[in-house]
């Protein structure tokens, strides 16, 4: 498994602590912000544990990445933002049919941000899963 | 338009030159192991310069290694 990969699998894990970090996000009311932010904390000090692992063993003679892997990746990010794109419409289009053209709705900032947290989430699972299927589900390439 | 047009022979090259491990070459070229066992298996096919970096590689002529179409190897 090269580092793409193992960048693709963090950015999954990535993800789901995001997805956490949205359910903490909106259930402010409950909890209240000093434990958001202890909990905020937390989850910052694991998501740098992965990339401590990713790039510990880095061996300067072995190549990280190559032309294919530039690839991978490219071809991921049109995938993830055309997604991104095709599901923002059919937000909008559903909000417009369910809400109607002029209406207003009221938001909390809580809810803003889970919002936008919510799209980092999706964006960032779907460029994961886009790079790890194109290397083949299982992690060895095709290794015989 | 056929599928797959790109055959290659990359890994009998590497065991007619000391059995050259996939690693080896990947250095050599200056690419990851695993798009050495993608080239091999069919899965990706390299960009022009990588192309020519693996036939210099083994010396030889770049259709030597790669093959398009109906060609024979």
């Amino acid at each position: 498994m090269n580092k793409t990969q193992k960048g693709a699998l963090y950015g999954v894990l990535l993800s789901f602590l995001l997805a956490g970090i949205v359910v903490f996000d909106l259930l402010d009311t409950i909890v209240g912000w000093p434990i958001k932010l202890l909990v905020g904390a937390v989850w910052g000090g694991l998501l740098l544990v992965p990339i401590y692992l990713i790039e510990r063993k880095k061996d300067t003679r072995e190549v990280d990445m190559d032309e294919r892997d530039k690839r991978i990746i490219k071809k991921a990010l049109l995938v993830s933002f055309i997604l991104l794109a095709v599901m923002s419409g059919l937000a909008f289009t559903a909000a417009f049919f369910v809400l109607g053209l002029q209406s207003t709705i009221p938001i909390t900032m809580d809810e803003l941000s889970a919002v936008i947290y919510l799209v980092l989430v999706i964006f960032v699972l779907i460029l994961s899963l886009a790079v790890l299927s194109q290397y083949g589900w299982g992690g060895k390439d095709g290794e015989k | 338009m056929a599928k797959n047009e790109l055959k290659n022979q990359v890994r009998r090259l590497r065991f007619e030159n000391g059995e050259m491990t996939q690693q080896q070459l990947a250095d050599r070229v200056g690419v990851t192991r695993q798009t050495i066992i993608a080239i091999e298996a069919g899965k990706y096919a390299p960009s022009l310069p990588l192309a020519f970096r693996i036939a210099r590689t083994f010396g030889v002529q770049i259709d030597d290694v790669f093959q398009y179409g109906d060609e024979d190897s």
